[in-house]
C-alpha cells in the first residue's frame, strides 16, 4: 500500500517537474504590414477644356505619386477602375473615388475615401480645384486622405529648402537660396545676394529662415595694413516681406544656426573668441548664452523637439565625433556618442529624438549612417551610392533627405538631393541639372 | 499483548497519518496541475525567456547597409564547427532548475528558486564560422547570432529545449506582420504552442492575451503560417508535444 501510495507520489512530481515550465521565446517586433491603396481613376463628368483635362490629369498622377512615397506603408495601384470585390480580393484596403465636374465655369473635385473590407466611407470632400495652384490643392487633398488612415500629417505639405550654386559664372562663385515642394516640384529661388550661402535653417512655423553668408571685410592686421578677410556673418531671411537682417557678425564664425522649437531663440556657432563654441541667442534681445566651453571646436549644433538635448560635432576626442549634451547649462552632461568613423559631420536628430542621422567618411567618401541619441544602434544607410552628405529627417521622421555626388569623369561631378526612408531605400531624386546643391533642410509640416 | 496492540494502534495511526499527508500533497500537486497535468496561465513556471538577437560590437562603421541586414536572414548563417573552437569563447549556460523533491515541492510554493551556472562542452549550432567571424570583423561588424534574456549575450543559457525555441522566431517573424494602427501601441501576446514530434502544430493556446484581439488574432495567424514548425529532436518532443513552448509577440 505504501510503496504503491510513494510510486504514485513520485510519478506526479516527475510530470509536473516536465509540464510546470515553459520557455518563452521572444518573435520580435512585427513588420509594417503594407494596405492595399487603390486610386481609382479620375472620373470625369462633363467637357472640359485640354488644359483643365491636363491638370486633372497632373492632379491624378500626384495622388498616385504622393502615396507612392510611403511605399513602405502601402501597396499603391491606380491603373484601372475595377469592382470592390476584385479589389477586395487582390487585397485593397483603402479605395480612393475621385469625380470632376465643371459647375459654372469652376472646376469642383469630389473624392471619398473607402476601407474596402467594411465598405464604410471614412473620409469624403467636395471643392473648387484652385486651378492656379494644382499641386498645392493636390497635396492638400492626400494629406486629408493619409491623415483619415494613419491619424497622422504626411509630409505632402512640407517644403525643402536648399542652397544652389547653379547661379556661379567663373570667376564668381554664388551660391543662393531656393526652397521646393517636398517631392522636388516647384522650385523657387529665394535670395538674390551674389554670394556664398551656407547651412540655411527652417523656423518652426515657415515664417523664417537662417542662413551663412561668407562675406569679405576689411580688417587692420597686426602691422597695421589693412587686410581683407571672409567673415561667416548670420543672416535671417523672413519669408513673408522677403527681407533679410544680418542676425550676428561678429569676427569669425557666425554659422550652423539652428532654431528653438518656439522659435524665439537659435542655437549657434561663434568664433569671436578664437576657438569655435556653440551658443544659445535671444533673437529678439540678442542676448547670447554660452553652451559649450572647450580649448577645442565645437561647431553644428541641432536640437531635440522639447530642447533638452542637443548634439554637435566636438574635436575634443582628437577627432571630430558627435557628442549630445544638456544645452540647458555650460557643458552639461556632455556624453561621446560616436567612437568609430575617421571623420564624423552634420549630426541631426530624427524628430521623436531617439536617433541621429550623420555622415561619416569611409573609404574617401561620405556615407550616412544612424545612431541612437544614446549611443547605441549605429546602422548604416548608404552604400555605393555615391559621397553623401547633410541628411535631415522629414517631420515625420519616416523620411531623409541628403545630398549625394557622384563622380561622371575626372574633372566633373554632380550633386543632387535625394530622398530615402528611414531604413535607407532610396526614394526618389528631387534635382537634376540644378547646379551643385547643397544642405537641404526639411521644413515642418 | 496489550503493548503489542498499542504498537500495533500506534503503526496503523501513523500509517494512516502518511496516507493523509501524501493524499493532501497529491490533491495540492494535482490541483497546481488541474488533474490533467495541462497546466493553466497562472500555474506555468517560465524556466527561461529567450529573445533571439544578433550580437553586433562596433569596432568600425559598419560595412553592411540596414537594406543589406533586411535581408541578411538568419537560415544564411552557416551551422557547424568553428575552424578553431579553441579561439571561441565557450559559452556559459545558465540554467534555472527546481530540485525536484518534497522539499524542493513545498518550497516551490515560495518561488524559491536555484541558480547554477555551469560549462557547455558542446559544439556550437547556428553560429558564425570563425571564418565568416573574421571575415566580418574586418569589415567592421562582429556578428553573432544568439539568445538571451536581454538581448545582448550569446553566454546565457541554451537548454536543448532553448536551442530549439531559439530556431522558431527567424521562423515565425516573417509572417508576423501588423497594420499601422496596431504597431508601436505596446502590446504584448503570449501564445502556447503544442508542437508535435514532427513539428506539426497541434493546437495553440493564447496565454496571455494583448487586449486587443485584433492582435492576438494576428499573432495565431502568424503561427498557423509559419505551421509547420522544424522537427523537434526526439529527446525533447515530450516537451514539446505538452505546450512547453510559448511565443512571445513580441517579447
Amino acid at each position: 500500500m505504501k510503496f504503491l501510495l510513494s510510486f504514485i507520489f513520485v510519478l506526479s512530481l516527475g510530470v509536473f517537474a516536465d509540464d510546470g515550465k515553459i520557455t518563452i521565446v521572444a518573435v520580435g517586433d512585427a513588420e509594417q504590414e503594407k494596405d492595399g491603396l487603390h486610386i481609382d481613376p479620375f472620373k470625369l463628368i462633363g467637357s472640359f477644356k485640354n488644359e483643365e483635362k491636363k491638370a486633372i490629369k497632373e492632379l491624378e498622377d500626384l495622388f498616385f505619386s504622393d502615396f507612392n512615397f510611403y511605399r513602405h506603408l502601402f501597396d499603391v495601384t491606380n491603373s484601372i477602375s475595377t469592382s470592390s470585390e476584385d479589389l477586395k480580393e487582390a487585397g485593397v484596403k483603402y479605395l480612393v473615388k475621385t469625380e470632376v465636374s465643371v459647375d459654372n465655369k469652376k472646376l469642383i473635385m469630389s473624392s471619398e475615401l473607402i476601407n474596402n473590407e467594411t465598405g464604410i466611407r471614412m473620409w469624403a470632400k467636395s471643392s473648387d480645384i484652385w486651378v492656379n495652384n494644382i499641386r498645392k490643392f493636390g497635396h492638400e487633398m492626400t494629406n486629408e486622405i493619409y491623415k483619415n488612415i494613419t491619424g497622422k500629417d504626411s509630409v505632402f505639405n512640407s517644403k525643402i529648402v536648399f542652397v544652389s550654386d547653379r547661379t556661379s559664372r567663373r570667376p564668381n562663385n554664388y551660391k543662393e537660396l531656393y526652397i521646393m515642394d517636398f517631392d522636388g516640384e516647384r522650385k523657387q529661388r529665394i535670395t538674390y545676394n551674389n554670394s556664398l550661402i551656407l547651412a540655411p535653417a527652417i523656423s518652426p512655423d515657415n515664417s523664417n529662415i537662417l542662413f551663412t553668408s561668407i562675406e569679405s571685410r576689411w580688417q587692420k592686421s597686426k602691422d597695421g595694413k589693412p587686410r581683407k578677410i571672409q567673415n561667416l556673418n548670420l543672416y535671417l531671411y523672413d519669408m513673408k516681406t522677403r527681407k533679410q537682417k544680418v542676425i550676428s557678425a561678429l569676427d569669425g564664425i557666425n554659422s550652423g544656426a539652428v532654431f528653438t522649437e518656439d522659435g524665439k531663440s537659435i542655437y549657434l556657432t561663434l568664433s569671436y573668441q578664437k576657438n569655435a563654441d556653440i551658443f544659445k541667442m535671444n533673437l529678439a534681445t540678442g542676448k547670447k548664452t554660452r553652451v559649450t566651453k572647450h580649448y577645442l571646436d565645437d561647431v553644428d549644433p541641432h536640437i531635440n523637439a522639447d530642447g533638452t538635448l542637443m548634439t554637435f560635432l566636438s574635436g575634443r576626442s582628437g577627432k571630430a565625433m558627435i557628442y549630445t549634451l544638456d544645452p540647458r547649462g555650460i557643458e552639461k552632461n556632455v556624453k561621446r556618442i560616436s567612437y568609430v568613423g575617421r571623420f564624423n559631420a552634420a549630426p541631426r536628430f530624427s524628430p521623436d529624438g531617439k536617433e541621429i542621422v550623420f555622415s561619416s567618411w569611409v573609404d574617401n567618401r561620405f556615407d550616412l549612417y544612424k545612431i541612437g541619441s544614446d549611443g547605441n544602434n549605429l546602422v548604416r544607410l548608404t552604400k555605393d551610392f555615391g559621397s553623401n552628405e547633410e541628411a535631415w529627417f522629414s517631420p515625420d521622421g519616416q523620411f531623409i533627405v541628403f545630398t549625394s555626388q557622384k563622380v561622371i569623369s575626372a574633372k566633373k561631378a554632380v550633386q543632387n538631393v535625394y530622398i530615402m526612408n528611414r531604413e535607407g531605400e532610396i526614394i526618389k531624386q528631387l534635382t537634376k541639372n540644378f547646379g551643385k546643391v547643397f544642405t537641404p533642410r526639411w521644413s515642418k509640416y | 499483548m496489550q503493548i503489542a496492540s498499542q504498537r500495533k494502534t500506534y503503526s496503523d495511526a501513523a500509517f494512516l497519518k502518511a496516507i493523509g499527508l501524501h493524499l493532501v500533497l497529491m490533491l495540492i500537486v494535482f490541483g497546481l496541475g488541474k488533474l490533467d497535468f495541462s497546466l493553466g496561465p497562472s500555474d506555468i513556471k517560465i524556466e527561461e525567456t529567450i529573445q533571439s538577437s544578433v550580437k553586433v560590437d562596433v569596432v568600425g562603421m559598419p560595412k553592411l547597409t540596414v537594406q543589406e541586414l533586411k535581408e541578411f536572414k538568419a537560415s544564411d548563417i552557416q551551422k557547424g564547427e568553428t575552424e578553431d573552437p579553441k579561439a571561441m569563447t565557450e559559452p556559459v549556460e545558465e540554467v534555472t532548475e527546481e530540485k525536484v523533491d518534497l522539499g524542493n515541492l513545498l518550497s516551490n510554493l515560495s518561488k524559491k528558486k536555484v541558480i547554477k551556472k555551469r560549462r557547455n562542452k558542446k559544439k556550437f549550432g547556428n553560429v558564425l564560422s570563425q571564418k565568416e567571424l573574421k571575415s566580418l570583423v574586418l569589415e567592421g561588424n562582429k556578428i553573432s547570432s544568439g539568445e538571451s534574456v536581454v538581448g545582448d549575450s550569446l553566454e546565457n543559457s541554451r537548454t536543448a529545449l532553448g536551442q530549439y525555441a531559439s530556431t522558431l522566431p527567424s521562423h515565425v517573424r516573417p509572417f508576423w506582420k501588423l497594420p499601422s494602427y496596431l504597431l508601436n501601441k505596446g502590446l504584448s501576446a503570449r501564445v502556447r504552442v503544442f508542437l508535435s514530434d514532427s513539428g506539426k502544430v497541434l493546437r495553440t493556446e493564447i496565454l496571455k492575451s494583448s487586449g486587443v484581439d485584433d492582435f492576438d488574432q494576428r499573432a495565431l495567424r502568424a503561427i498557423k503560417q509559419a505551421n509547420p514548425f522544424p522537427a523537434p529532436e526526439s529527446n525533447i518532443a515530450k516537451l514539446t508535444t505538452s505546450g512547453a513552448i510559448v511565443l512571445g509577440f513580441p517579447l
